[in-house]
């Protein structure tokens, strides 16, 4: 079995990844494929700037886990097509979800506390409610810029 | 973990296409499934961003494929435990001073541990949610029987 994985991967590792082989690699590449990849890329697109355009008009919780979503969804479609289609903006994309992740994290970690707290450490903790509380809302703040500055046309 | 590039350029078809990519991203997965006996937090960190990069996948060719369905449900529920796992780690890594409360999120990290791996040893089952995924890739046979990879005991 592990023989078989480690085949796997040699099979794949056979070319390089330097960007000049990229651009051989999606000349190279069954056209069939190629434009399967552009539509799937396409419909991820599309879902990143609906998401998008609802949080900037109106940020809330649900709006950022949308954005969050299409926005991994987008970076996996980009990281497993890498030969046939040209990643776009992946730095800001990147950043984007490790914003988005830590907003996420924020308001988790604050319910999953205020869940299980012990009411004897009820002020204790307080300290702590609130910095996640004021951590969240400096990552909705930046997930805002962000997300002015990064657009998509399909 | 840096998800491994996929060679597309040699598939014949979308099929094929597809098929590569399901056996590159389990592949990943089932090298990275002892960090669920070993317990290590990196180790499971990559392990859940190994489940969430197959099931993005696995949930763009469910149209095409749709015995992919279960796989992709099951490394859902999958993720959603392990991130149960991941939020409570990072929570107890915060509030050392609450000893009460950190003794209840000790037992929830636990129990999340203990359904990601009762998950994932049930997904290896005959006919089980990995079925379609096995059948489909042509790996993770031989694991059946209560023996998943990785599984603690």
């Amino acid at each position: 079995m592990i023989i078989l994985i480690e085949h796997m991967f040699d099979v794949n590792s056979r070319r390089g990844s330097l960007g000049e082989s990229r651009i051989l690699n999606r000349l190279m590449a069954d056209d069939r494929v190629i434009d399967w990849a552009k539509t799937l890329g396409e419909a991820e697109i599309r879902a990143f700037m609906k998401a998008r355009r609802r949080f900037l008009k109106r940020p809330s919780a649900k709006h950022l886990h949308d954005v969050r979503t299409a926005a991994r969804r987008l970076r996996s479609l980009f990281k497993d097509f890498r030969d046939v289609l040209r990643p776009r903006r992946s730095k800001r994309l990147r950043r984007l979800i490790e914003v988005t992740s830590e907003a996420r994290d924020a308001a988790v970690l604050r319910k999953t506390l205020r869940t299980a707290l012990d009411t004897r450490e009820r002020r204790v903790a307080r300290a702590t409610l609130s910095e996640l509380r004021a951590r969240e809302r400096a990552c909705f703040a930046r997930v805002r810029r962000l997300l002015a500055g990064l657009r998509y046309s399909t | 973990m840096k998800a491994r590039n996929i060679d597309l350029t040699v598939a014949c078809g979308i099929d094929d296409a597809m098929r590569r990519i399901a056996i590159v991203r389990f592949a990943e997965l089932l090298t990275l499934a002892p960090a669920l006996h070993t317990h290590r937090a990196r180790d499971l960190h990559d392990f859940r961003i190994a489940c969430t990069r197959l099931r993005c996948a696995l949930e763009r060719f469910t149209s095409k494929e749709p015995s992919l369905l279960e796989a992709a449900s099951r490394l859902s529920q999958l993720q959603e435990a392990l991130g149960n796992w991941h939020d409570r780690e990072q929570l107890l890594a915060m509030v050392p001073e609450l000893q009460l409360t950190a003794r209840r999120i000790a037992i929830e990290r636990d129990d999340a541990l203990s359904r990601a791996n009762a998950l994932w040893r049930d997904a290896f089952a005959a006919y089980g949610p990995f079925e379609g995924l096995m059948r489909f890739t042509g790996l993770g046979y031989g694991f059946a029987d209560g023996e998943a990879p990785g599984a603690g005991t």
